[in-house]
């Protein structure tokens, strides 16, 4: 082989290894546990105080507003199977409330769990039911009786 | 009644899209003449009949068949008409069926286009959209039918998440399939050429144009969806690194790479493997974006409907990985290059270097995106990542790309000598340097937004010098005015500058993204004539007012907006509550007052009591250099066109290619 050519995809080894080096060296500091309300409780105390994400659903209602429409506090579970749900899990949240936040919203949270048992979340992510999602037939069928 | 029209017509293309698959092998395979000529007539049918069917199902919409279970669903009367048309693709029944009607618009202009280049090649690429064709109109009309009617007529439909009415969202999800879509035509023209054994350059030249377009609508599908974000729902930015919009990313960053490594086939013929390779990923990413969307595998704020239909999707990626990965593999004796790379400081060097940034920065958003998936497989546990990896990632190979955006195109093939690189690159360098220094100077200390400001200066510079001396050098000797010089050596030379018009477009979309190093955002609870400050900023609270609608109950904020003690303006941001229906949606409409330095954005969450008083809650953010984003846009347009036009050049090429002898040869 050339020495050029060994100069040349030794050049490129050098580039594409650090880039990649730097891909997974970003993705183990920043990554961050990603539990359902189930499973969060299995793990309750390994998990104390550390960041995690939550998904969970809005329990219908719970959703209390306090300190005006700034904080809101609601509980979340995880339907297991049909009309059977998890234990509900307190959440704490301040920030911007999406539009799509409601009862029975489906929700991802980012935050710590306090010493209080409650889930202190700082990021709200959440997609109303249904949202672009038909309804079955009986379900408009009934929605018209 | 006429929902079984449609349906009847989307079984009818079914059955012609088939047909020309199988006919369109025995053509490729025979070279019949008749058979190629049956396989296009399919072609444009099938192109005929699912226009027919979108056309009944937006019939259905306008005039509010509710008895049809998608219309029910998806409309309402009280939807203005023009929304009523868009909401046909609000759902996954209507937008799959768009997605078939792009895929036949596709097949219909390529086969009209390559008429003249009937072969095998052409034959076998016909085979390939056609298969893809089959697939998506047998999904639609087995799985996914949006012409199922109910036993009964509701009174009104459900009506389209408020939300979703919105100009950008109307036009954002037809502008991203029209990428995601066209990526087939190269696609399937460089498998024609595998297959047919004719893997020269000419599946690369005659699909360079049907490459551009879904480039083009790809990345302009994914602004607007951000420029709704921004607009619509009020969380201050336009991209969150969400995986649907990193599923969009994805074959845009390999198609980026595939449009430049075809140059230096086309001029170096090197590179084929890795092109094939390329166009293959591109395409792939193309359909497994829709997968993810479609099959709920990752988690994402955007709700698509998770359907019985992602397996399916799954299955097609799989399908497609196997056959052409196979087909390469038996082809690569075929794809020698016949020259080699000299200098790594050479334009094939620069190339080279592009592929290999676009292709890490593929890889970074595909790992972050899989990356719950993987660590679920290998350690049990979910374990995601966010915005601060792909920011930690793809900033610094963002702004390597942008540098090599400045030098690339400036490098000469084969070997550029120290000499041209002074010539070049010195009074662009100086520039860049001053576009860093003024700024640290003024104050700014964020590391990577010089960087940025420093690349972007550098490339402008390079980009202006390659104007000017062209200019300069036509004009001396034409003898035509330097604006006429100017104007002409663009019209001469289309690729080539409106290239440099799409480079400085991406110069502008950085400096945009490099305003979010400086935002800023406060919230405010402002009694009546009470002020909140942000930057230069004071914003006094003036009342409320609250206006029923026929839909809406609409409450608007009143704010004064002053700077420096002198009255700027007004501004109205809203919430307003969809009060008919059953879910009593609100949705928070915001106020933006834009310049070309900053955007000053708004948002009314809502109205409390404190002490009695009445009070108004406000999330104020300044982000600037926001609108560059959306000007590099246009430029991009812009740009883009400029490199389709046709070219007198072209024109004569394709003669040439049609002289071809095994052409002949395919069409007696």
């Amino acid at each position: 082989m050339p020495a050029k050519k060994i100069k040349f995809i030794a050049g490129f080894a050098i580039i594409i290894v650090s880039l990649l080096v730097l891909v997974v060296s970003s993705s183990k500091q920043m990554s961050m546990y990603y539990f359902t309300v189930t499973e969060l409780e299995a793990r309750e105390i390994e998990f104390m105080d550390k960041r995690i994400k939550l998904a969970g659903k809005v329990v219908p209602g719970s959703i209390q507003q306090i300190d005006g429409n700034r904080t809101v506090e609601f509980l979340i579970w995880e339907p297991l199977e049909k009309d059977a749900f998890s234990e509900k899990r307190a959440v704490r949240y301040s920030g911007i409330i999406p539009d799509t936040f409601r009862d029975e919203s489906d929700v991802v949270l980012e935050g710590k769990t306090n010493n209080e048992g409650i889930f202190v979340a700082e990021t709200l992510l959440a997609k109303c039911p249904s949202k672009y999602e038909s309804k079955s037939y009986d379900e408009i069928k009934d929605s018209y009786k | 009644m006429l929902a079984q029209l449609g349906n009847f017509v989307l079984w009818l293309a079914i059955f012609t899209s088939t047909y020309a698959c199988i006919a369109a092998i025995i053509s490729g395979r025979t070279k019949r003449l008749d058979l190629t000529i049956s396989t296009e007539r399919a072609v444009y049918a099938t192109f005929a009949l699912c226009l027919t069917a979108m056309g009944v199902l937006e019939y259905l919409f306008v005039t509010d068949s509710f008895n049809v279970h998608y219309v029910a669903t998806h409309s309402s009367r009280d939807l203005a008409t023009g929304y009523k048309f868009t909401a046909v693709w609000s759902g996954m029944q209507g937008s799959l069926l768009l997605w078939a009607l792009i895929l036949s618009g596709f097949n219909f202009f390529a086969t009209l286009k390559t008429r003249t280049l009937r072969g095998p090649l052409a034959s076998y690429a016909t085979v390939i959209i056609s298969f893809t064709q089959v697939f998506f109109l047998g999904l639609i009309g087995i799985h996914e039918n949006p012409f199922i009617e109910l036993n009964f007529t509701p009174p009104d439909g459900q009506g389209m998440n408020p939300l979703l009415v919105h100009p950008a969202m109307a036009i954002h999800p037809p502008m991203l399939y029209l990428g995601y879509v066209g990526f087939i035509v190269p696609y399937a023209f460089a498998m024609g050429a595998l297959l047919s054994r004719q893997a020269d350059e000419e599946w690369i030249r005659t699909t360079r144009r049907w490459t551009l377009v879904p480039w083009f609508f790809l990345g302009t599908g994914q602004l607007l969806g951000g420029k709704w974000a921004y607009v619509v729902l009020g969380w201050g930015g336009y991209w969150g690194w969400d995986p649907v919009e990193n599923a969009a990313l994805l074959p845009w960053l390999t198609g980026t790479a595939f449009l430049h490594s075809v140059m230096i086939q086309e001029k170096k013929d090197m590179l084929k493997v890795w092109n094939m390779a390329l166009i293959i990923l591109t395409f792939t990413l193309c359909i497994y974006g829709t997968f993810l969307t479609r099959s709920g595998v990752v988690s994402s704020v955007h709700a698509f409907a998770q359907s019985p239909i992602g397996p399916w999707f799954g299955a097609l990626v799989l399908v497609i990985v196997v056959f052409s990965s196979i087909l390469l593999y038996t082809r690569l004796d075929m794809l020698k290059s016949k020259t080699h790379y000299e200098s790594p400081i050479s334009r094939e060097g620069g190339f080279l270097l592009n592929n290999v940034l676009f292709l890490t920065a593929t890889f970074a958003v595909f790992w972050g995106v899989m990356f719950p998936i993987i660590s679920e497989a290998l350690t049990g546990d979910k374990i995601t990542v966010s915005a601060p990896y792909f920011n930690a990632v793809m900033v610094p190979i963002g702004l390597l790309l942008l540098l090599l955006t400045g030098i690339g195109p400036l490098l000469a093939w084969r070997k550029t000598s120290s000499q041209s690189l002074k010539r070049h690159f010195a009074y662009p360098t100086l520039f860049g340097l001053l576009c860093a220094i003024v700024p640290a100077v003024l104050g700014v200390r964020d590391i990577y937004a010089l960087i940025s400001f420093a690349c972007s200066g550098l490339v402008t510079g390079t980009i202006v010098s390659e104007f000017h001396r062209g200019a300069l050098a036509r004009g001396s000797s034409s003898g035509e005015s330097y604006i006429m010089a100017l104007i002409n050596l663009t019209r001469r030379n289309k690729r080539r500058y409106g290239g440099y018009v799409v480079h400085f477009g991406i110069v502008l979309l950085f400096i945009g993204f490099t305003g979010n190093a400086f935002n800023q955002d406060i919230e405010a609870e402002l009694a009546y004539q009470e002020s909140a400050t942000i930057g230069p900023y004071t914003l006094t609270y003036e009342g409320v007012t609250e206006e029923v609608k026929p839909l809406t109950v609409d409450l608007t904020a009143q704010l004064g907006v002053y700077k420096n003690g002198e009255r700027l303006g007004t501004m109205w941001p809203q919430q307003k509550v969809y009060y008919k229906r059953d879910d009593q949606q609100r949705t928070t409409e915001v106020s933006i007052r834009s310049n070309l330095r900053e955007d000053l954005y708004v948002l009314c969450q809502g109205f409390d009591q404190r002490d009695g008083q009445e009070v108004a809650l406000f999330h104020v953010y300044v982000n600037p250099l926001v609108i560059w984003v959306w000007i590099g846009a246009w430029v991009i347009t812009i740009g883009t066109l400029i490199t389709m036009l046709p070219d007198p050049r072209d024109k004569a090429r394709r003669r040439r290619v049609v002289g071809l002898p095994q052409e002949q040869e395919a069409v007696a």
